[in-house]
């Protein structure tokens, strides 16, 4: 639960999620759930250039199983209380 | 309302089941009867009732095919029209061969459905009028719907209808005939049967196969007697008027309002009575033709929304989301959603309870807006608190069992759920085995030891701050014990080597608080026993280095103790007493090289905090004539140690590349001033010769510095020259004036 947790934290915050398709996705985080389904609003496609058939979509739902990385901002991560997450995890 | 009394088009955001259909009903009135039932073959016809298919589509069509607008949705009653087998005339033919068969037809007119047994009950006095006297009652075929719809009659019931004394109808008139007509039975279908065949036939054509009309002889005859109802497909014979007069009551005030229509389908955008109001709306010939293609681009476009609404019922759509719910509740929020509770907590972000947050989060995020966007919403969200209530509950039951085998099984079964993914290993912790050896040698503490040791810390410190939060009575001793402060079989102290890890310092500060007071005096006078043991300490010297310069990692190191430990020393001393102060500087100089402790930034800098403190207490408070004397004697000490060696302090100069890189060096006049403000006067003049090169050394780097660099070099020299009554400038030293 340690990731669905920490991914809550960044609902409403912009996101670059990069798929296993090569696809990189930048939007608002807009709910994930304990499979790490991610949905996105507003969202621009980075290498829209390599695939257009992603201009016109505004908002979707990705499959958590297709993410390769999703990537954060710095200030939206509070690392010391991550460790301490993640100790409880193991515990 | 669709033929199955169960709306599959109108999107379910209701949460209730009955509001569903409030007000529905109120645009159906039977005063669209007569216009509706004529045309309502769709409604009827089994074929072609497909659920899939949504009321907006229903609706538009007709318009489609270019029939008129509206029918679809509005043919939607069941109810057929009592006229069309007694009430009008014109549907007669005049020859009324069975006058008895009209008189039993009148009070089902009042009465417009009774029961089977009822019908029943009726006939069978008339059937044993009519029928000869051999008749066998018995033998009289089983009432429709008896069968199934689509059965065929038993071939041994077939026959019965040609009794010759019961039913009239020509030959083709044969079970195969009457089928459809048992396919789409309703009550009143009885009297069809014990009708004339001349109007069965327009019965069954009109109920169940209108485009066959033309082709029946019968319906040649009444044919302009149906001209008054509306027939499907032909509007050139359609009386408008005559459509507009119930509809115009209900919904003319939609034509006139086609502005705040907008609004209006703003607000009711899931109302499936828009599409049909748009259906109607579309073909009206008073609108130019960009009003209308704007219109049927609307209608398509809701058309397209609503193609898959209904999919899922409310209930369905509540199975889900307590099956979603259930695995992502918890009743222990604070272990197993730890991260997202206390960021949050932090952020102050939330202060409500933790399970009226996930109900809201789900209205909010799902998509799932119960009770629609403008109404209800509490109602809605009340219900889903409880929805996560049952959840938890079901939650706590949960087995917390993740393997199981079963007997005589080779393998073993595991479970995984949304909290603890499926475990594929099963690691047991060996516990680490107590060292006891009696040999008076001390070990050296491996790294493996002290970082498994401050895990065992870190745990303890997770533990207690969990039970501060829920409010528990937290017992410090296993912390105490894990942290080996009074350890001596060591070495070096675990503790301390602790400290030499970054994770290490980072819980220094939340130690403190843990800990009793007496316990935190004794792991300060621990770290200042050992300070030039503290590897963030002694690797700050500038003398462990070849080029006299202290690299980039440890200075980060350094600042990481300066938040953190340095922090809390500060706090702890600011607030202890003059003997516990003199006391630890009388450790600190008797347990380390003072030496070494004064080349270290750190070193000097925890110096300078003690002196200074004692120095601030023993001018605001009475200090007894004990704790003064010992205070003199400890700063003798000190001194003694730093005496010939007070240079050192500053870290030689440095050049890299040929040019000066001037370095901070603020934390030495800082040290240098609070030394000079305790000694006295001897002190003081020792001081001065000793450093005469390092100040006018600052003056001269304060020159070449310039501008905010040199004024801050400038400063820092004053803090100390301040305390012996003299004051820098960039080129010469004065008196200090008072």
């Amino acid at each position: 639960m340690l990731f669905f947790s920490f991914f809550k934290t960044l609902v409403d915050q912009e996101v670059t999620v990069e798929l296993k398709n090569d696809i990189s996705i930048t939007g608002t985080l807009k709910s994930v759930d304990q499979f790490l389904n991610l949905k996105l609003d507003n969202i621009t496609c980075n290498n829209d250039t390599k695939y257009p058939h992603l201009i016109a979509v505004r908002n979707l739902f990705i499959r958590g199983s297709t993410v390769r990385y999703v990537h954060l901002k710095k200030e939206s991560v509070d690392t010391n209380l991550l460790q301490d997450a993640a100790r409880r995890g193991m515990l | 309302m669709s033929f199955f009394g169960f709306d599959a088009t109108r999107p379910t955001e209701e949460y209730d089941f009955e509001e569903t259909y409030d007000g529905l009903g109120e645009r159906n009135t039977d005063a669209l009867n007569d216009e509706t039932f004529g045309e309502s073959q769709k409604e009827f016809s089994f074929a072609q009732a497909n659920p899939n298919v949504s009321y907006a589509q229903a609706a538009a069509e007709p318009q489609a095919r270019g029939g008129r607008p509206g029918e679809g949705a509005r043919g939607d009653d069941l109810q057929p029209m009592a006229s069309l087998w007694g009430g009008e005339p014109q549907f007669h033919p005049p020859p009324q061969p069975f006058p008895q068969f009209q008189q039993f037809q009148q009070p089902q007119q009042d009465k417009k459905f009774l029961s089977l047994e009822e019908i029943e009950a009726q006939m069978a006095p008339q059937f044993q009028q009519n029928f000869p006297p051999n008749f066998n009652p018995n033998m009289f075929p089983p009432p429709p719907g008896y069968f199934p719809p689509g059965m065929n009659f038993p071939p041994g019931f077939a026959p019965q209808f040609q009794h010759p004394g019961f039913f009239q109808g020509p030959p083709q008139a044969q079970p195969q005939q009457v089928q459809p007509q048992v396919q789409v039975q309703v009550q009143p279908q009885v009297q069809a049967q014990v009708q004339p065949q001349a109007q069965v036939q327009p019965q069954v054509q009109v109920q169940a196969q209108p485009q066959s009309q033309p082709q029946s002889q019968e319906i040649e005859k009444v044919k302009p007697d149906l001209s008054q109802f509306p027939v499907l497909g032909d509007k050139a014979g359609y009386p408008r008027g005559h459509e507009h007069e119930g509809v115009d009551e209900l919904e003319g005030h939609e034509h006139a309002r086609t502005d705040e229509h907008e609004e209006h389908e703003n607000n009711h955008s899931h109302d499936h009575s828009h599409a049909h109001s748009h259906a109607h709306e579309y073909a009206h010939p008073d609108l130019s033709p960009e009003e209308q293609s704007r219109l049927v681009a609307r209608s398509q476009k809701v058309q397209r929304i609503m193609k898959y609404s209904g999919i899922m019922n409310p209930r369905d759509k509540d199975f889900v989301t307590r099956f979603q719910l259930s695995q992502i509740v918890t009743d222990d929020p604070y272990n197993e959603d730890f991260y997202f509770q206390i960021y949050k907590a932090l952020r102050r972000v939330y202060n409500n309870q933790p399970l009226n947050l996930i109900a809201q989060a789900y209205l909010e995020h799902s998509g799932h807006r119960l009770g629609g966007k403008y109404k209800r919403a509490d109602v809605a969200l009340q219900r889903m608190q409880q929805q996560v209530q049952k959840a938890v509950t079901v939650a706590r039951e949960r087995p917390k069992l993740t393997q199981f085998a079963r007997e005589g099984a080779l393998g073993k079964i595991s479970i995984g759920n949304g909290q603890k993914p499926r475990q594929q290993l099963e690691i047991t912790q060996v516990a680490t085995p107590k060292r006891t050896d009696a040999s008076g040698t001390l070990k050296p503490v491996s790294r493996r030891f002290v970082l498994g040791a401050l895990e065992r810390v870190i745990a303890n410190i997770l533990a207690l701050e969990g039970a501060h939060r829920e409010g528990k009575p937290a017992v410090s001793d296993d912390l105490w014990a894990s942290m080996h402060v009074l350890d001596q079989s060591y070495q070096v102290n675990p503790f301390i080597e602790m400290l030499s890890y970054e994770k290490g310092l980072k819980m220094f500060p939340r130690i403190f608080p843990l800990l009793s007071r007496e316990q935190r005096l004794t792991v300060v006078t621990l770290l200042f026993a050992n300070l030039q043991h503290v590897q963030v300490v002694a690797r700050g010297s500038y003398r462990a280095y070849a080029d006299a310069r202290v690299p980039r990692d440890v200075l980060t190191h350094i600042e990481l103790f300066q938040v953190t430990a340095m922090k809390v020393l500060l706090v702890f001393l600011s607030e202890a007493k003059f003997s516990e102060i003199v006391g630890l500087l009388a450790i600190l100089v008797s347990s380390n090289n003072v030496a070494f402790v004064s080349t270290t930034r750190l070193g000097l800098a925890l110096i300078t905090l003690l002196i200074s403190r004692a120095e601030l207490i023993k001018q605001e408070f009475k200090i007894s004539a004990t704790d003064l004397a010992m205070w003199s004697s400890v700063y003798d000490d000190l001194f003694g140690c730093l005496e010939s060696r007070l240079a050192w302090i500053f870290p030689p100069a440095v050049t890299v590349d040929g040019e000066p890189v001037f370095e901070d060096d603020s934390y030495t006049w800082q040290f240098l001033a609070s030394l000079a403000l305790s000694g006295k006067l001897n002190h003081q003049r020792i001081l001065v010769d000793e450093i005469r090169d390092e100040i006018f050394g600052s003056m001269s780097k304060a020159k070449a510095q310039g501008g905010d660099a040199g004024a801050r070099t400038i400063l820092n020299l004053n803090l100390f020259l301040n305390v012996i009554g003299l004051n820098a400038t960039y080129d010469e030293i004065t008196e200090l004036k008072n």
